[in-house]
């Protein structure tokens, strides 16, 4: 098992136990299923063969249906705890494709599978272990799906980029580039708190124009 | 570099037009709180960008 | 003779619209191409289409006119912000982040994307956009013209003068006061979501009472007079920006109803409750609309009314305008919503620039066209099979008449929300049995969800009351009664207070053909028309889409242009 995927195992029996995060992180979920399917119906419309196109419409109905099955036992816990709904699963289209190109496209998509793939197997343990045969149902199906998902971009992906050598250094520029997009992930993390602070200081800075507002509209 | 020049004079246009609103509408006052949640703004973009992920129910704004 | 591209983004259902020369050449919604549901961003895709259709290029478009202005709109963000103070707190930094962060730099987005000159890229105002995108698509040389939606930059409902020098605002209501906030903040509170909730809602009140009427008199008040004004304390949209409404609304009319909880009309006195708010909100928002009609009539003096904005979306009240207001004759922009504000903006544009008004509507079909060869090839590479069929119509009235639903994707896709037989899921309307169906097991929508006719306009005034088609019926913007003696061989498109929403289709209709060949096969030129997609998808768009569709949804087969594909 990667260390990734052991990470997660030991970080489920913390996460899982907080009240309403099981429902919040199955819609996380439903959310990256639903982005990935975006993307893969963008590329199924740009690449250049039919039979590409197939492939990726399959991955992209794949996706669709995992990300309804997530929403759906999403939707049950949250009813089920008295919490209100959390909404469809939305997800910003990133134009990957458009971005990348179609072989360090599927280096990317190659990697987010087999990333998922790794950690819902750990996910689908430790719902067997709690007991909640409901959920480790909803992640074994998917990990079955996300297999074939892996294996084939692989495949695909040695195919385009020319041989295995190719592919390797495809796989390679993918994770350096995930890594960079963390990095601004969490650097646009900090800027947005600290941008709230800063935007809400300002509102009881300005408090004295606000009820100036209100009460020159009650006047009239 | 002659893009970014020409996008940077897009946004002053835009400021620009943003600044005569308000004065149209005879709130000078809205003016220098503009410019401050402009350079507010700015600041965040240019530290990593907004992604707002908009409140998909009211988006009123 | 100018080119002129209107666009509308960042809040609901992006879209882009092309005029050139004062002609409609082509209109895109962008959840049509990216497979988004409403997608609201900047509709690169949506634009580019409009382009292709028109056969020019970016830089030879005259203008780009967006539409709404972004700093009337982030004036009234940040003044309602302000005025709510100290609640609006919290919302405060995220919506200041939103406007100066992104919304009010569009127009550099729509200069840089499509690489033409800033100056050539203007901001319009949000309601003259969806007036104009009335107005000018009507058949009428002059008309009274009322916009009725949640917001705009300051107003809510305008009532606009349209005559041969343009359109002249006559008065508007500002927010806080909305009928279409009303109506979102009761669909969340009924538990859908909003935005796209608000029709199931409409169809939802069918099946109640309004006994809830005085409950709803004191949320939102009616000045006799045409006017309307809200009791901001039921709503929360100042300070709240996910529920809209006040724990004041709950105290008035109950607890919320969860969202997602299965519904049982038939079983569950709870929900048939829910179901008398609802009907009680569509009596409010019909009689407030009916109000509103008439104060357009008596201050423009003028015989004919254009509708637009998205509570003209709600065809049970716009129906009633129709009856009671007084106009001779009515129409409503068939892309009501926000969508239609990117035509409304090209419209705009164009008249501006001097060209002369389009020619009325008469088809929503504004979209990109279908490849057929380019579907054959990918059915092979998806291993469906595929037959191309020299009389599809034929072919699809036969598997109609077997009992089968069947997806027709032919010439280019609608504008608007209505899919009126370019992407289309027909089946016979004659059985209750299809209608479950098609909701339990093909669009998997709740149980109390309508569905609605396309009927051969000289059959109308057979199968429906109401007189001959009108502006509205070849649209599906309106319903009308369905004749008591036609509704046992009606019963999929007949709803529980028995009127259908009717499409009426001429003769050169793009299911003309298919309805002449059902009444051969059936009896009846009738079909049971839907929209060809599943639950929370856009519809269909292109041949990738309609096999993606085929092979996830319980259908017999789907038909593009004249090939037939099934599983």
């Amino acid at each position: 098992m990667t260390a990734r995927a052991r990470a997660a195992r030991a970080l489920n029996r913390v996460v899982w136990r907080w009240p309403g995060r099981d429902a919040r992180k199955l819609h996380a979920f439903a959310r990256a299923e639903e982005g990935s399917r975006v993307d893969l119906l963008l590329a199924a419309r740009r690449t250049s063969s039919a039979a590409r196109r197939a492939l990726y419409l399959r991955h992209a109905l794949d996706e669709a249906r995992h990300a309804l099955m997530f929403s759906r036992r999403a939707a049950e816990l949250r009813l089920a705890s008295g919490r209100p709904a959390l909404g469809p699963p939305r997800a910003d289209g990133e134009a990957l494709f458009d971005r990348l190109g179609e072989v360090r496209f599927l280096a990317f998509v190659h990697r987010g599978e087999a990333r998922g793939r790794a950690q819902f197997e750990a996910y689908r343990g430790h719902f067997a272990a709690a007991g909640d045969a409901r959920t480790r149902a909803l992640f074994e199906a998917i990990v079955g799906d996300e297999r074939r998902h892996e294996e084939y971009t692989r495949a695909l992906l040695v195919e385009l980029a020319g041989g295995e050598r190719a592919a390797r250094r495809a796989l390679r520029w993918a994770a350096a580039w995930e890594a960079w997009r963390a990095w601004r992930r969490a650097g646009r993390f900090v800027a947005e708190r600290l941008f709230v602070i800063t935007m809400m200081a300002l509102y009881v800075v300005l408090a004295p124009v606000g009820l100036a507002m209100r009460f020159s509209s009650r006047r009239r | 570099m002659s893009r970014l020049v020409r996008r940077l004079g897009s946004r002053l246009r835009t400021v620009g037009e943003l600044l005569a609103h308000a004065a149209r509408r005879q709130k000078l006052f809205l003016i220098p709180l503009l410019l401050v949640l402009l350079a507010g703004a700015v600041l965040l973009l240019l530290s990593g960008g907004l992604s707002y992920v908009a409140p998909f129910v009211y988006t009123l704004f | 003779m100018a080119a002129v591209l209107g666009v509308s983004a960042q809040y609901h259902d992006a879209a882009a619209a092309l005029v050139v020369d004062g002609r409609v050449v082509a209109a895109v919604q962008e959840e049509r191409l990216t497979r988004r549901k409403g997608d609201p961003s900047l509709p690169r895709e949506a634009m580019r289409a409009c382009l292709r259709l028109g056969g020019i290029e970016a830089g030879a478009l005259d203008r780009v006119v967006f539409y709404e202005n972004p700093y009337a709109k982030l004036e009234r963000v940040v003044n309602g912000a302000l005025r709510a103070f100290p609640t609006a707190i919290g919302l405060f930094p995220r919506a200041v982040g939103s406007q100066l962060g992104g919304k009010i730099w569009v127009l550099d987005a729509l200069a840089e994307t499509l690489d033409v000159p800033r100056a050539r890229v203007v901001p319009s105002e949000h309601h003259l956009t969806h007036a104009a995108s009335a107005f000018y698509a009507s058949p009428y040389p002059r008309a009274a013209v009322l916009t009725v939606d949640g917001a705009g930059e300051e107003l809510s409902t305008a009532i606009w003068r349209g005559d041969e020098g343009g359109l002249a605002l006559v008065e508007g209501i500002a927010l806080p006061d909305s009928l279409g906030l009303l109506y979102a903040a009761l669909t969340a509170w009924l538990g859908f979501e909003v935005n796209d909730g608000e029709y199931k809602v409409m169809g939802l009140a069918a099946f109640g009472q309004p006994r809830f009427r005085d409950e709803l008199a004191r949320v939102v008040r009616l000045d006799g007079d045409g006017g309307f004004s809200l009791d901001e304390k039921y709503f929360a949209h100042e300070h709240d920006a996910e529920l809209g409404f006040s724990g004041e609304l709950e105290r008035l009319l109950g607890p919320r109803r969860a969202a997602g909880r299965a519904w049982d009309l038939d079983g569950s006195a709870e929900d048939r409750r829910y179901a008398d708010v609802a009907a009680s909100l569509q009596a409010a928002l019909e009689e407030a609309l009916v109000g509103l009609a008439r104060r357009a009539r008596a201050r423009t003096g003028l015989d004919a009314l254009c509708l637009a904005g998205g509570v003209a979306l709600n065809c049970v009240a716009v129906s009633r305008v129709a009856r009671e207001a007084g106009f001779e004759r009515l129409f409503v922009q068939p892309a009501a919503g926000d969508a239609g504000g990117a035509l409304g903006a090209a419209l705009v544009g164009a008249r501006d620039l001097g060209d002369p008004r389009p020619a009325p509507q008469t088809t929503t079909a504004l979209g990109e066209p279908v490849d057929e060869a380019e579907a054959a090839e990918l059915a092979a590479a998806l291993g469906l099979r595929a037959a191309p069929s020299d009389d599809p119509d034929r072919e699809i009235a036969a598997r109609l008449a077997r009992g089968e639903v069947v997806g027709v994707v032919r010439g280019r896709f609608e504008f608007g929300p209505r899919a009126l037989g370019q992407r289309s899921l027909l089946a016979l309307p004659r059985d209750a049995a299809t209608r479950e169906r098609l909701n339990r097991v093909v669009k998997r929508r709740e149980p109390f969800r309508p569905f609605a006719p396309a009927v051969a306009a000289e059959a109308t005034e057979r199968l429906f009351e109401g007189g001959p088609p009108d502006d509205l019926t070849p649209f599906m913007t309106s319903v009308r009664p369905v004749r008591p003696e036609a509704r046992a061989r009606l019963a999929a498109v007949t709803h529980v207070d028995g009127t259908a929403r009717l499409q009426t289709v001429g003769e050169g209709g793009a299911l003309a053909g298919i309805l002449a060949a059902v009444e051969r096969e059936a009896g009846l030129p009738v079909v049971l028309n839907t929209s060809l997609n599943g639950a929370g998808e856009p519809i269909v768009g292109g041949a990738l889409d309609a096999l993606g569709f085929l092979l996830s949804h319980a259908v017999d087969a789907v038909v593009v242009e004249s090939l037939v594909v099934t599983r």
